[in-house]
């Protein structure tokens, strides 16, 4: 459906603009259904205010050596939630500390298992990260409960309503098939040819891979009684991967020429011979290439993600675009290491106001009809501790 | 009080349907009313849940049973409650405020301060004694295995060689640190000739073919493995490990992201990085060394000064001085001086580069020999060799036509 470039003609452009997003970005194609009701995300905070809420939340975490860090987190999300508008409505967030304080704990174990692991005898290790592997979809979809059931708009949560088979169905091929590559990888590691097959079929693997976890993760969510779905398109992440790959190839290859090509001339460099000008060159090549590449990759992935999403009569949209978000993340870098550290509230705000006022909503019939409430189950913070902790989050 | 006037949204928790509502309190109890002043309910503050204010967000009010009231004016609401007495939480005072939240920011810098300086330092030197011996074997090999993935590959000296080292190498340990075990590993550098050697917790000593060629296995290596048998004997490298896994871990906590704190590579770089006092005292301890293995103690400063005509630049540990916490190699060399009670400069190794030396004599009594040796050489511009892209391999010619092997002796 996103094929169908109906573009609003009831509405008029600047009612939907987001203020501070540029001009010239073009709206995601909408369906053609009649809008009754429709509103871009607002966001309200302000860097200062977040300032002061993470230099206390630091000084709390600091002195409780760590243990305060559930709350932290419990505090900074219900102000980046209650800050966040639609339709002049506050998001609410009401996560347990005491649950993710459990669920961090349970992480703790699992990680320590999993470093342990190769300390172990083989059949050992291999046996403490299959069950690891194994319980890996059950984390995800722990997950996102807690995520969403923790979350609500207009006095209705948001839910993940997912069996645990649709879980392992969703998450566990691709578990199964990184594990299997990993371990054919190690073997096939002396011959040359056989691991570039291996890395191939890897590189192949993660586009869909991702695509699926997607589908899952937005195919699942509800609000109210609203199911949303997700209209999988996997040919556009594979399109995105590919481009992301070509770009980082592209700086990797101009940048690593910029660093060696003055000491070549100079007639200082060895063949074989890396020196620490050269090595700290190609470090900044490197950070240089994810600087740039990361947000094209994030804008582009939400421009597939959100457009696919719908539940019921809303449709979102997202305006964001890769050159205003790298400008925003550039800005963040420079003046975070500026300020050794201090301007790193304010950066969190202004990726997120940037990020949150680029989406937008769009009803054919009104929200107050369609979502009637179900009970929100007492989602436990297991899962949700566990993947801060092991950084699996996959983007929003 | 007066009747019902702060205007709200009711939501009832079951339907996204909102309803414009007025608040009001009276006796201890949150009086919800509609616009007209028709009563809609009426909840004691004991069951409320509020949330915390913040400048820009609306308030919700958490009515109990599923029902939530949505208040945009949050002042409004905080004056409503402060009037029946209900205060706002320590931590909601502390973070409305800049002059608190500062306080906060002085008080979290200063304990980041004393943590790096004098909290993280201690606590590794503690947790490296008190840690069993099986443990700091297991992280150097660790750490090896990390380097030999990444910076080291097999040697390429010949196992003659290696073995006429590790012999001459045993003698002096025997005599210069007697009971302290240890193993030396030989490795090539993959950063061009690098010359260094390094202590791994357990007792490791790696030693690259640089260094070996360099000092030509000579009184100046002797001095190297004395330094380093002091790291080990003082357990320096488990201490590092442990300061650079706390730093990691510190670094999550502020940053929040704890997956840092599973990445090994920065714990595996503060190993190579010795701070100040442990480079000093393993200086002291290699003087001693040399003297109680009947060596000259010269030796170290000769070896300081083979470093700094190095140049420092294209050695495996020395990351450039911005980044590093090295002591200088002259604040080095000034105090092995002292220690060696040895003067004068550095000779100008590029008269003579130790490789084509012929090996110093070994053994008893030669120490005076060496230190007028010291004091005898012309005072070159010896220290400034410090020409970055460094001169080390001029042996890569010189190929020894022995197979690389992986040594651990």
């Amino acid at each position: 459906m996103t094929e169908e470039p109906i573009l609003p003609t009831r509405l008029a452009p600047e009612a939907t603009t987001p203020p501070g997003a540029p001009p010239g970005v073009p709206w995601q194609p909408w369906t053609p259904l009649p809008t009754v009701w429709e509103a871009p995300l607002r966001f309200t905070g302000t860097g200062g205010e977040y300032f002061r809420v993470w230099v206390v939340n630091t000084l709390l975490t600091l002195l409780t050596l760590g243990l305060y860090s559930p709350w932290a987190k419990v505090r900074k999300t219900r102000w980046f939630w209650r800050n966040t508008r639609l339709d002049g409505v506050a998001f609410q967030y009401h996560g347990q500390p005491l649950a993710i304080l459990r669920g961090r704990l349970l992480a703790l174990v699992l990680l320590a298992l999993y470093s342990l692991s190769g300390h172990l005898a083989r059949a050992t290790s291999l046996a403490i990260l299959g069950a690891l592997g194994a319980l890996a979809p059950w984390l995800f979809m722990k997950a996102q409960r807690f995520k969403l059931a923790n979350t609500s708009w207009r006095g209705l949560r948001f839910s993940f309503d997912s069996s645990a088979g649709e879980a392992y169905a969703a998450v566990l091929p691709g578990v199964v098939l990184w594990l299997g590559l990993a371990a054919a990888g190690g073997v096939a590691v002396s011959h040359p040819a056989l691991f570039a097959l291996v890395s191939l079929a890897f590189a192949l693997s993660v586009p869909g891979l991702h695509a699926r976890l997607k589908r899952y993760q937005h195919g699942h969510a509800r609000y109210g009684s609203i199911a949303f779905e997700f209209e999988p398109n996997g040919g556009a992440f594979y399109v995105l991967y590919l481009k992301a790959a070509a770009a980082m190839v592209a700086i990797g290859v101009a940048g690593s020429a910029a660093v060696i090509a003055p000491l070549a001339l100079r007639g200082t460099l060895r063949s074989g011979e890396l020196t620490w000008p050269i090595l700290l060159g190609l470090y900044g090549v490197i950070f240089l290439g994810y600087l740039v590449v990361g947000p094209y990759f994030a804008a582009e992935a939400q421009q597939i993600v959100w457009p696919a999403t719908h539940g019921g009569p809303i449709r979102f949209a997202t305006r964001i675009a890769a050159w205003p978000l790298l400008k925003v993340v550039a800005r963040n870098v420079l003046l975070t290491v500026l300020t050794l550290g201090l301007y790193w509230p304010f950066a969190a705000v202004a990726l997120a106001r940037y990020r949150i006022e680029c989406a937008s909503l769009r009803s054919s019939a009104p929200l107050e009809a369609v979502a009637a409430g179900v009970p929100a189950d007492a989602a436990a913070a297991l899962g949700d501790g566990a993947v801060d902790l092991f950084g699996l989050d996959i983007g929003l | 009080m007066t009747a019902p006037a702060l205007p709200a949204l009711l939501f009832d928790g079951r339907t996204a349907a909102a309803r414009p509502v007025l608040l009001g309190l009276e006796a201890g109890r949150l009086r919800v009313a509609t616009p007209e002043g028709a009563p809609l309910r009426d909840v004691a503050l004991a069951q409320l849940a509020v949330s915390e204010p913040f400048e820009h967000a609306p308030r919700q009010v958490a009515l109990g049973d599923g029902a939530v009231l949505e208040v945009a004016d949050g002042a409004a609401l905080s004056a409503l409650l402060a009037g029946a007495g209900r205060r706002e939480g320590l931590v909601d005072q502390l973070q409305q405020r800049w002059p608190a939240a500062l306080a906060a920011l002085a008080v979290t810098a200063g304990l980041l301060v004393a943590g790096y300086l004098w909290v993280l330092p201690a606590l590794a030197r503690q947790v490296a004694r008190a840690m069993p011996a099986s443990l700091e074997r297991r992280l150097g090999d660790g750490v090896l295995e990390l380097l030999d993935g990444q910076l080291l590959e097999p040697t390429e000296l010949a196992p003659e060689e290696i073995e006429q080292v590790t012999a001459r190498l045993a003698e002096a340990a025997a005599q210069g640190a007697p009971g302290q075990p240890y193993r030396l590993v030989f490795r090539g550098s993959r950063l061009g000739g690098a010359m260094n050697a390094f202590a791994l917790p357990g007792g490791a000593v790696v030693v690259l073919d640089g260094l070996v060629r360099r000092t030509g296995g000579d009184d100046r290596l002797t001095a190297v493995i004395g330094h380093e048998l002091a790291h080990l004997s003082r357990h320096h490298s488990a201490e590092a490990l442990v300061h650079g896994a706390g730093l990691t871990g510190l670094a999550g906590l502020l940053w929040g992201d704890f997956s840092s704190a599973a990445a090994n590579l920065p714990a595996a770089l503060a190993v190579l990085g010795h701070s100040r006092d442990a480079e000093r005292e393993a200086d002291e301890e290699a003087v001693r060394f040399l003297r109680a293995a009947g060596r000259p103690p010269g030796a170290l400063v000769e070896l300081l000064c083979l470093f700094s005509e190095e140049g420092r630049s294209d050695g495996l540990i020395h990351l450039p001085d911005l980044f590093s916490s090295h002591p200088s190699l002259d604040e080095r060399l000034a105090h092995a001086r002292t220690a060696a009670g040895v003067e004068g400069a550095c000779r100008d190794e590029r008269d003579g580069p130790g490789a084509q030396e012929p090996p110093r004599p070994q053994g008893d009594g030669e120490g005076d020999e060496d230190g007028e040796q010291l004091e005898a050489s012309p005072d070159g511009d010896g220290e400034d060799g410090n020409v970055p892209g460094g001169e080390g391999d001029e042996d890569e010619d010189e190929e020894i036509d022995a197979p690389p092997r992986d040594t651990t002796i």
